[in-house]
C-alpha cells in the first residue's frame, strides 16, 4: 500500500510498507491530497478514494472510541 | 514530556536517549501533527515507557489521517491504554515547575496539515520558550490574532525552518533571543529556508541547526539557559 504522508514543496512523502519515499509531487494526480491511498499502474499514480475513505473512516471510529473514553479535552491540570 | 519523536527509523536512538536520562514515564507527549517525520515513530515510544496522556491536534473528519505509521500510534494507544485528549487553547499542563500553555490550533479549518500543529508556550521561571512544530504563517496568524505569543528566550522555529514560517509579524513579537532549527543533514526539501535564515539573523545571531550541530540540548534552571550542541558549529 502507499499513501502520501505530505507534502514538501514539490515533492510528496510517501507511506510505503516499505518505508518512506519521495517522489515529485507533479507525478501524482493534480487532485491528490496528503492521505489519499495511491495506486501505481502502467507508470502511474492514481487515487484509490474508497480505500482512502475506508481507511479515514476507520481512524475516525477509533479515534471516536480512545478520545471518548479518556474525555480529558480542554481540562487543566 | 515529550514532544514529537520523529521517524519510526530513529525510533530506537530517541528511546536510547531517554533511557540514559532515567526517564521511565512520560507524563505527557505531544504529538503536534500526524506527519510521519513527527510521530512516525511514536508507537514505540507508547510502548516502550509508561505514557501518562497523549495530546494531539483536533483535526476534521474529512482531513483525518489514514497512514500505517498512524494505525501503529492508535494500536499501541490502545494496547496500553493510553490517556489520549485533543489539544485546547488556553489548556494550562504544569510540569514540575514549568508551565506548557497551548496556543493553538484553533478550530479553524486548515488546508495544511502542518496548521494543526499542536503550539505552545512553555515557561520556566525567567525563562520561555515556543514550539510551533510545523505551523505555517497561517497558524502563526492565528497566535497573533489570539494575542498569545509573547517575548520568548528560544524559539523552536516552525516547519524546520521552512520559509513559509518563522514570519516578520511573528518574528516581531518573540524577538527570541536563541533560534533553533530541526532539520535533517542534506535534506531534500530546502531547510531551513536561506529566506528564513535571513529573517531569523535580523532578531538573533544565534541560530542553531540540527543538521549542522547535530543533537542541541537547552537546560533551563529557571534563570540560565544553557546549551550544549552535540557539535560546536553553529
Amino acid at each position: 500500500m502507499t499513501i502520501i504522508d505530505r507534502f514538501e514543496g514539490s515533492i510528496a512523502v510517501l507511506e510505503t510498507a516499505e518505508g518512506m519515499i519521495s517522489v515529485e509531487r507533479s507525478l501524482l494526480p493534480e487532485k491528490a491530497a496528503e492521505d489519499d491511498v495511491l495506486i501505481y499502474s502502467d507508470g502511474s499514480w492514481s487515487i484509490d478514494t474508497a480505500a482512502t475513505e475506508k481507511r479515514r473512516s476507520r481512524t475516525k471510529n477509533r479515534l471516536k472510541r480512545l478520545i471518548n473514553k479518556t474525555d480529558k479535552r480542554g481540562k487543566n491540570d | 514530556m515529550l514532544v514529537d519523536c520523529g521517524e519510526d527509523a530513529v525510533s530506537s536512538r530517541v528511546i536510547k536517549y531517554l533511557r540514559k536520562l532515567g526517564i521511565g514515564k512520560l507524563d505527557y507527549i505531544i504529538a503536534t501533527h500526524p506527519h510521519s517525520d513527527h510521530m512516525g515513530g511514536m508507537h514505540r515510544i507508547i510502548e516502550t515507557f509508561d505514557v501518562g496522556e497523549v495530546i494531539i491536534p483536533h483535526i476534521p473528519d474529512e482531513q483525518l489521517p489514514t497512514t500505517m505509521f498512524y494505525d501503529k500510534f492508535l494500536d499501541a494507544c490502545e494496547e496500553k491504554k493510553t490517556s489520549v485528549t485533543e489539544a485546547e487553547v488556553g489548556r494550562v499542563i504544569n510540569i514540575g515547575d514549568a508551565r506548557a500553555e497551548i496556543i493553538a490550533p484553533d478550530d479553524t479549518y486548515q488546508e495544511d496539515i502542518n496548521n494543526y500543529s499542536i503550539s505552545f508556550m512553555l515557561y520556566h521561571g525567567e525563562n520561555s520558550f515556543l514550539l510551533t512544530g510545523d505551523a505555517e504563517y497561517e497558524e502563526e496568524a492565528a497566535m497573533l490574532k489570539a494575542e498569545s505569543v509573547r517575548k520568548v528566550n528560544v524559539y523552536k522555529a516552525g516547519h524546520h525552518g521552512s520559509a513559509y514560517s518563522s514570519t516578520y509579524d511573528l518574528l516581531r513579537v518573540i524577538k527570541p533571543e536563541i533560534a533553533v532549527i530541526s532539520c535533517g543533514k542534506e535534506n531534500p526539501y530546502g531547510h531551513p529556508a536561506d529566506s528564513t535564515i535571513k529573517r531569523l539573523s535580523e532578531y538573533t545571531q544565534n541560530i542553531y541547526r540540527t543538521d549542522i550541530c547535530g543533537t542541541i540540548v537547552i537546560e533551563s534552571d529557571g534563570k540560565k539557559l544553557a546549551l550544549t550542541p552535540e557539535r560546536s558549529t553553529k
